[in-house]
């Protein structure tokens, strides 16, 4: 187990460095003289001129990417033209937000769509089981913001019992925390809910048809507990994975969320960012996000071998 | 082999249970029907949109769905929205096939070179895909898209590169597969050439898992491209965009909310479309993946 | 083969515990069913043996499905009726059902790997119903498990009952289904197939141990093989399964000494003897085990079998009793013991047999 970790570990280095030479060649993507959009109009020539040199930008592209990286590995992201502060300083302020509404939404849309995929394999082909692909196949279908914008039109508007924007501040309780959340949340864990719902359903229904489920039956022990006790653990390492990836896909679907809900984020950040073109800003919060991916995808493979005693013990 | 005259035939006997199975699967049927009004829309824009979808009239913005004249109202500039809807066809069209098929073509070579060649090939690629999926598909399409400066052509680029992991994998996949197969070593055996073994062997194979995963990639599309168009990285106003209208009607949303609904319910439309078409096509393909079985 | 010449039986055993009456397994629709089993019946009595012998496909398996009524998705009872102790066992509730299946009713199925719950250690697979249904507490179901594991001969029970089902070798293994299907005191042990994965070796010891265990506990026991050999040392009787159909059964002696069905005699001839003339080839059954989706016409048999007749092809042969005493049924119109009528229109197929 400690060894798997280890080579995990060692085998994820290769992909984080990929990462950075992609968000490296963000930069590089920038039509015309970078050092316009990176610092914004109105900068003097002056500045541009150091920016230029601390980039190494009339160096080769090996030259740069080096100054980038061990500017990376000191904490220096740049500075953020929108927010007028340090990239690293805005994106940490800001990702606990994210990070709360993407552990939230990720929470219900595994607990709704685990039960809701474990109720309709029970009973495949019947109608709830129908019911269920009609609504997995709309959540898939549905741009989560354009979901948001409804969410907010019944409740917020019309039926007015939910706050639809921002975030309040710390002391007027976790109460009104909740309610602030509660939209943000629906409308983030809706894809994901259908994801895992999906995969639910079928890993249940392979798990169901197993030799020793009908062992269990046998035994005359109860369908309530040969899914609880047989099917679902047994079921879980599939579901996991599909969490996982959601949970990555969550942080960076926040941009959207964020957005509609006006939600003090990295994603709303980055929102901000791209309309006063704050590139590095985007560059940062992209980073960021992927590099949060690749470890969620990281710790979801321990949890699968840990899951899996077969593989654990080998 | 037979003569001329009874091909036609065949081909026309041959043709007629296929379309009978097609028809008779819900999904395909479905899908096909919403894709095909999309389409029917898009054509023929120019004979159906009851208004010019440009032409704004302040007086009258905002006017309420169902209005006399205005089937669905006016959005934030007196236009049209049912006018602007329709040609608006026209680029979800584009911007959902359009970047699949380019990313199917280059995901799709690279992944036969590198499920075709293997050895370093194949490294080289896996390890490029394997970075490509570090990032969460939107972050990257996002961050391209903002570089390069918003716009039709930055969105298309900023999808393509997205999904051409997502091609390749699969490709790649399916190649192997068909390498490991008797049949291409028997080839190689013959002395067939590697052009000859991948157009005869590998191609046909390749090709419904390529039909397959186009439609629901381009379902997603629809949806990846709304987003980008929300988040106002896609097409520049005035072209009428779904993505776009509706990011516009956000603001009057308490006032006038079909503005920014009806868009939505478009996009939906067209997604659920390509959706269930995909779904329908690996149905009718691949019948051991029909849902409900195991 | 000891112990069992001393058994007779009289005309009507005592009443069955089990009694299955013309049981009929359908697949599909209604209107284009696969019938895997037809017509199916047999009695087992508290402390009788009953050996069910057939080629894998013959519908055994099926048979003990519906008889617990654990049927596959689609599978359902088409015909015929199951009782257990007089209560019809299609009637019960859900409730009452679950009742049955293990303390009335309990099964060792074959793959004893794929039977075993992969991510439950062994001793909380055994417990499970133990704990729930049966009122124990923790500790005593663990003492409960470790007798179990010991009595099915499992060295170091207790520390066996903290492995995972992969950490245990393929006898260990089907012992351990045997100690859970035994641990809520069944009165019928249905054994399906509960060797065929494991060493000519242990094969023998597995059924010793089960029929050891069925003498001790006073269970009776339905022992399901493709194996004549496998049955012959412990069943009461023996009922011989063909694409779904009882085609003979009769008591072990007279199987053995006197079948009347060409195919229980031609399982009969595939077994090795011990007193077989070295270099002697063991006669395999020619042609193919019949295939469940094909309704072959008349006896099912006919495409394989050497003595057919033209009405084998025509309509079903009906049961008819050996002897006057109804032990003995079989489902054939040719009489083997005359072998001049034998040489049918089909004989000249007999080239056909090389195959295998």
């Amino acid at each position: 187990m400690f060894a798997f970790i280890i080579r995990r570990l060692l085998q994820i280095i290769p992909v984080i460095i990929g990462v950075t030479i992609a968000t490296f060649f963000l930069t590089w993507l920038i039509p015309g003289d970078p050092t316009n959009v990176l610092l914004g109009p109105g900068a003097s020539e002056e500045s541009r001129e150091r920016l230029r040199d601390s980039l190494g930008l009339d160096q080769s592209l090996v030259t740069q990417y080096l100054i980038y990286m061990s500017n990376l590995l000191t904490g220096d992201l740049g500075q953020s033209i929108s927010f007028s502060s340090p990239v690293s300083e805005v994106l940490f302020r800001l990702m606990g937000n994210t990070a709360l509404l993407a552990g939230a939404a990720i929470f219900v849309a595994s607990v709704a769509g685990i039960a809701a995929g474990t109720w309709a394999a029970l009973r495949p082909g019947s109608f709830r089981d129908r019911g269920l692909t009609i609504v997995v196949l709309f959540l898939n279908s549905m741009p989560s913001f354009w979901l948001g914008l409804v969410l907010i039109l019944i409740f917020g508007l019309h039926l007015r019992v939910l706050p639809v924007s921002g975030m309040p501040d710390p002391q007027s309780g976790l109460l009104t925390l909740l309610a602030h959340m509660a939209l943000p949340t629906i409308t983030l864990a809706a894809w994901s809910l259908a994801a895992i719902a999906r995969m639910t359903r079928s890993a249940v229904l392979e798990v169901i048809n197993n030799d020793y489920v009908r062992t269990a039956r046998s035994r005359g022990v109860s369908e309530a507990r040969i899914v609880l006790f047989h099917a679902l653990p047994n079921a879980i390492p599939a579901v996991l994975t599909v969490i996982g990836i959601q949970m990555g896909f969550l942080f960076s679907g926040a941009v959207l969320t964020e957005t509609v809900f006006s939600w003090p984020g990295v994603g709303l950040a980055m929102f901000q960012a791209i309309s006063s073109r704050d590139i590095p800003l985007i560059q940062g919060g992209i980073l960021m996000l992927a590099l949060i991916f690749v470890l969620i995808n990281l710790i979801v493979d321990v949890l699968y071998v840990y899951f899996n005693p077969k593989i654990r013990l080998n | 082999m037979t003569d001329f005259a009874s091909t036609t035939e065949k081909d026309r006997a041959r043709l007629l249970p296929v379309l009978r199975r097609s028809l008779g699967n819900t999904s395909f049927t479905i899908g096909f029907t919403l894709v095909s009004i999309v389409v029917l829309a898009a054509i023929l824009a120019d004979f159906i949109a009851p208004h010019d979808p440009n032409f704004a009239n302040p007086v009258i913005r905002y006017t309420p769905p169902l209005t006399d004249g205005y089937l669905l109202g006016t959005d934030e500039l007196g236009r049209d929205i049912l006018s602007r809807l329709i040609y608006g066809a026209r680029m979800a069209l584009v911007v959902a096939i359009f970047p699949t098929i380019i990313a199917l073509c280059i995901g799709g070579l690279l992944g036969l070179i590198a499920g075709y060649a293997g050895s370093i090939c194949d490294t080289v690629v896996m390890r490029y895909f394997d970075i490509m999926f570090a990032f969460p598909g939107i972050l990257l399409a996002l961050g391209i898209s903002a570089a390069i400066g918003p716009g039709l052509n930055s969105m298309i680029i900023a999808m393509v590169v997205v999904t051409i992991p997502e091609f390749g994998r699969i490709i790649r996949g399916v190649v192997l597969g068909v390498r490991e197969e008797l049949f291409v070593e028997a080839a190689h055996v013959l002395g067939y050439s590697h052009t000859r073994i991948l157009l005869r062997h590998v191609l046909p194979n390749v090709l419904g898992p390529a039909l397959i995963y186009g439609t629901l990639q381009t379902g997603r599309n629809v949806i990846l491209a709304a987003s980008l168009s929300f988040l106002g990285l896609g097409t520049q106003p005035p072209t009428p965009d779904w993505g776009q209208m509706l990011s516009g009607g956000r603001t009057a949303l308490a006032t006038a909310g079909h503005v920014a609904t009806i868009p939505g319910l478009a996009i939906v439309f067209l997604a659920v479309g390509f959706n269930l078409l995909g779904d329908g096509i690996r149905d009718l393909l691949d019948p051991r993946a029909r849902r409900g079985g195991n | 083969m000891t112990g069992k010449t001393q058994m007779t039986h009289p005309a009507q055993p005592v009443e069955p515990i089990l009694s299955v009456d013309g049981l009929s397994v359908s697949y599909g629709s209604a209107r284009q069913p696969l019938n895997v089993v037809k017509d199916v019946s047999f009695d087992v009595a508290p402390g009788q043996v009953l050996g069910i012998v057939g080629e894998s496909g013959s519908g055994k398996s099926q048979t003990v499905l519906a008889v617990l009524q654990l049927l596959a998705e689609g599978g359902r009872i088409s015909g015929g009726q199951v009782r257990f102790e007089g209560a019809e066992l299609q009637s019960l509730s859900q409730r009452r059902m679950r009742k049955v299946r293990g303390q009335g009713i309990a099964l060792i199925s074959q793959d004893a790997l794929s039977s075993l719950n992969p991510s439950m250690k062994i001793g909380r697979q055994m417990a499970e119903p133990l704990i729930a249904y049966d009122g124990l507490s923790a500790s005593a179901a663990r003492k409960r498990c470790t007798e179990l594991l010991e009595l099915v001969g499992i060295p170091a029970p207790a520390h066996r009952l903290e492995s995972y089902p992969h950490e245990l070798s393929g006898g260990m293994r089907q012992r351990v289904l045997i100690a859970m299907a035994i641990s809520r005191n069944p009165r019928v042990l249905i054994a399906d197939e509960p060797t065929t994965a494991l060493d000519v070796t242990i094969q023998a010891q597995i059924i010793n141990l089960i029929d050891d265990l069925r003498k001790e506990l006073g269970m009776a026991l339905v022992l399901i093989t493709h194996d004549l050999g496998v049955v012959a040392g412990i069943a009461d009787r023996i009922s011989v399964m063909y694409a779904g159909r009882i085609v003979e059964t009769a008591t072990t002696d007279q199987i053995f000494a006197a079948s009347r069905h060409p195919y229980t005699r031609a399982l009969l001839s595939s077994i090795p003897k011990p007193d077989q003339p070295r270099g002697e080839r063991l006669k395999p059954i020619p042609g193919l085990p019949v295939d469940p989706r094909e309704d072959v016409r008349g006896c099912a048999f006919n495409p394989r079998c050497t003595h057919a007749l033209a009405s084998c092809t025509e309509s079903l042969p009906a049961m008819i009793a050996a002897e006057d005493d109804g032990q003995h049924l079989f489902r054939c119109p040719v009489d083997p013991f005359r072998p001049a009528e034998a040489e049918g229109p089909r004989a000249r197929l007999q080239g056909n047999g090389g195959m295998s």
